[in-house]
């Protein structure tokens, strides 16, 4: 009977497993006042990762139903022949090859990585090759980085290029843990760090980019709802990580005819008179 | 074994046997690793339960200045100021502060409540006591949850991670604070820690809690003022100690009478009366402090000598019969007058302090200006010649001028003795009593365009204006406003001079062609 108890105890771990991971996706679960919603990612605001969305709920219900099939076999079998009455004395069968089978389990997922790669080049090459366009005097031109990100042990500093729209000179203007981007047109950032490994990473817009000292990274998205996002560091950088946080404020400019780096560049507490006393 | 030996292995396959005894054994094996993890998860959860019941933490003693003032007092290595001292120091700065989980404030006579015009109590209780966050809403202990770590749960620039750190925490203790914006010898404005604390200082390790909500940043500013007020009295009662007779005291008592024996409401009669920040109702009902320092003497609470506990069970009342009320009041008192209102004042005196209006020349700010040009000519001759900048932050202003000066929590201690710095042996006491190793401190590198006291100009213009407090920096006295400004102008510029950016920016590195 002990065998019955544990072939139930081990099938439990998937079925459970799949479970909640179900509940979380849906948002609906919490069990005995927690709520398994937060525990899913933030809603997507960034068209440009969309698919990245499709990608990964495409990756986990191939998963899940792979993870669904082979358990509930491994449940079975270990239930099966557990405490089997008259079996405890004979040896198990010894099989040794099964060509079907080996074919069956090598093309199956064989086909699905291969579908995987293919539907995630033009995904990759989106989010991070190609980057986004404006037309300049008629010419299309990559979109300069409208700030520069730079995380540091423990924090990240954001640099705004001033008032000469450039990055790297006496006027930059920088600010701790907080970025303002405009809503509603594509924003390309420049991601460095300053000490040691960082990620940069911002999940309500599924970006996140890996950021190495001395490596120039360029990020870009899109927020198409203003409202306040959180910047994560996603690499283990030291004790402080877990508070290397930072806000960004996704605001709606007013003409469209400015660049959102003109309406930003100066929030409110880099001015003069702000900020001091 | 009635196995088909046929159907068995032969050499090099795998085994798989399903054979019961095995497999008993298996199980017998099982079973005895299940119980030996059972046994360590009882351990732990009896760690667990000794963790939980530590007592609270407590204020620490400033053994450092213990130490100094004995030997400003002439004692040689090993002797120190009477014990009887010591008691009377830490039971009236506990007896007025509270604990860590109990701030309490001292209300003096005669004045209006000075002490609680610095900080609101709702400020010290969301600031004061354990970490707890049950929702948003209510959570509390904020400075231990972030600062603690750094700043120890005295103030002292001593916590556990301080010793990692380069430059060091800073210690609240002795009411000095870096960057802001009140003249050299003035505490800072609310304004200014609140504005350190939203950006933090860079190019040091103490980081932006910009995310913090607005009212959990004000709590903790109060309880930094709360911290350094109950440092800066504690640390002048020490040296007040000093110039006392052998049997002279603080406090006027019997001898084997401490000041915290005496019963909560005698104190409060004779005494200076005492606010309760947090909990009112328990710290009343437990009418002495007795209970109070007694859950103190946990092992990194030194306030607490080995006899505490033997003094302390003595019976109150026939002591209590034995000292004269009024010495006592006339003491207290005194002490309140001469030590405490002094501080409060002076950081009262800021609350009502205005920064002085500065016009920002246009040329400061507007790069493309026609006279920034000849400011900065001004700026860069100043810093060679009048200003004098050159003889710390090096012709090249990458801070390697003079390099050999200590700032003043070092010399605080390091000029007492006139201790070589470079011997360890020499001051490896002061550590020992809870000083860090002397760093030099180090003038900044101005090419890198890195600001510990924040980038605006106005910052940068208080920098050089009233100097940085507690370091070799000084106060620009003979300069006028424009020639800072000037100067201002020349350190925003010194990071992007050609010597310090020998490269020119290189191209974004994952840039690909547009199609």
């Amino acid at each position: 009977m002990m065998h019955r108890f544990w072939a139930i105890l081990f099938s439990l771990v998937p079925i459970l497993g799949i479970g909640l991971y179900v509940l979380a996706a849906v948002g609906k679960g919490s069990f005995g006042g927690f709520s398994l919603s937060g525990l899913w990612l933030p809603e997507n605001g960034n068209p440009y990762a969309v698919t990245i969305d499709h990608l990964f709920d495409l990756v986990h219900i191939i998963c899940g139903v792979v993870l669904g099939i082979t358990t509930s076999v491994l449940a079975y079998v270990v239930w099966r022949y557990a405490d089997h009455p008259g079996r405890n004395n004979e040896a198990a069968q010894y099989v040794k090859h099964n060509t079907l089978l080996e074919w069956i389990w090598t093309a199956i997922p064989a086909a699905i990585l291969i579908f995987l790669g293919f539907y995630q080049l033009q995904v990759w090459a989106d989010n991070k090759m190609n980057r986004p366009t404006e037309m300049v005097d008629g010419h299309k031109q990559a979109i300069e980085p409208m700030a520069l990100v730079v995380g540091k042990q423990f924090g990240w500093e954001v640099y705004y290029p001033g008032t000469d729209g450039r990055l790297g000179t006496s006027d930059d203007q920088r600010i701790e843990n907080e970025l303002t981007v405009p809503v509603g047109k594509p924003v390309v950032l420049r991601v460095e760090a300053q000490d040691v490994l960082h990620s940069f990473s911002i999940p309500g817009l599924r970006v996140k980019q890996d950021v190495v000292p001395g490596m120039t990274q360029l990020v870009w998205f899109q927020v198409d709802k203003p409202g306040t996002y959180e910047i994560l560091c996603m690499e283990l950088c030291g004790w402080g990580h877990y508070k290397m946080r930072a806000r960004m404020k996704a605001v709606s400019t007013t003409s469209e005819a400015t660049t959102g780096t003109e309406q930003v560049a100066s929030p409110p507490s880099l001015s003069q008179e702000g900020g001091e006393n | 074994m009635g196995y088909d030996e046929k159907n068995c292995l032969r050499k090099g396959d795998i085994l798989l046997r399903t054979r019961a005894n095995t497999r008993s054994r298996w199980w017998g094996s099982g079973g005895l690793d299940l119980w030996i993890s059972v046994k360590r998860m009882a351990i732990l959860v009896l760690l667990g339960g000794f963790v939980g019941c530590t007592p609270p933490p407590q204020f620490r003693e400033n053994a450092l200045e213990w130490h100094k003032q004995a030997r400003t007092a002439g004692l040689k290595p090993g002797e120190s100021l009477p014990d009887h001292h010591r008691h009377d120091v830490n039971d009236v700065v506990s007896d007025w502060f509270g604990t860590p989980d109990q701030p309490s404030v001292p209300l003096v006579e005669g004045t209006e409540d000075p002490l609680m015009q610095l900080f609101s109590p709702e400020g010290l209780i969301r600031a004061a006591g354990p970490v707890v966050s049950r929702d948003e809403k209510s959570s509390s202990g904020l400075y231990r949850r972030h600062c603690s770590h750094c700043h120890g749960v005295t103030g002292d620039g001593r916590g556990p991670t301080a010793t990692f750190l380069s430059p060091y925490p800073r210690d609240f203790r002795l009411g000095k604070f870096k960057f802001k914006s009140s003249p050299t010898g003035t505490p800072p404005t609310k304004a200014d820690l609140k504005l350190l604390l939203q950006n933090g200082v860079p190019g040091t390790s103490m980081p932006s809690f910009r995310l913090l909500k607005d009212e959990e940043l004000d709590a903790l500013v109060d309880y930094v003022i709360y911290l350094s007020v109950r440092g800066m009295l504690e640390r002048f009662l020490i040296a007040a100690t000093r110039d006392l007779d052998e049997d002279e005291r603080l406090v006027n008592l019997p001898k084997e009478m401490r000041y915290r024996d005496l019963p909560a409401k005698a104190r409060m009669e004779i005494g200076v009366p005492v606010r309760s920040i947090v909990e009112p109702s328990r710290s009343v009902e437990s009418d002495q402090s007795v209970t109070r320092s007694e859950a103190a003497e946990s092992p990194d609470s030194k306030i607490e000598s080995d006899e505490a506990g033997a003094e302390s069970t003595e019976p109150l009342e026939q002591t209590t019969s034995t000292y004269d009320p009024e010495t006592v009041e006339e003491d207290v008192t005194f002490m309140a007058e001469e030590y405490l209102l002094p501080i409060s004042e002076k950081w009262l005196g800021i609350l009502e302090f205005e920064a002085k209006e500065v016009d920002v020349p246009a040329w400061v700010t507007d790069r493309t200006h026609v006279e920034r040009a000849s400011q900065l000519e001004i700026g860069h001759q100043l810093y060679f010649g009048t200003a004098n900048c050159v003889q710390c932050h090096g012709e090249t202003g990458v801070g390697d001028g003079q390099t050999n000066n200590f700032d003043d929590w070092t010399n605080d201690w390091l000029k007492v003795e006139g201790i070589n710095p470079a011997d360890p042996e020499a001051w490896a006491e002061y550590v020992n009593a809870g000083a860090h190793p002397p760093k030099p401190i180090l003038p900044r590198n101005l090419r890198l365009g890195v600001y510990r006291g924040g980038d605006r100009p106005i910052d940068l213009f208080r920098r050089i204006q009233y100097g940085i407090e507690g370091t070799p920096m000084p106060a620009s006295l003979t300069l006028t406003d424009e020639q800072v400004w000037a100067l201002v102008v020349y350190v925003q510029e010194m990071p992007f001079e050609p010597i310090s950016r020998p490269a020119t920016a290189k191209k974004s590195e994952n840039q690909r062609p547009v199609r």
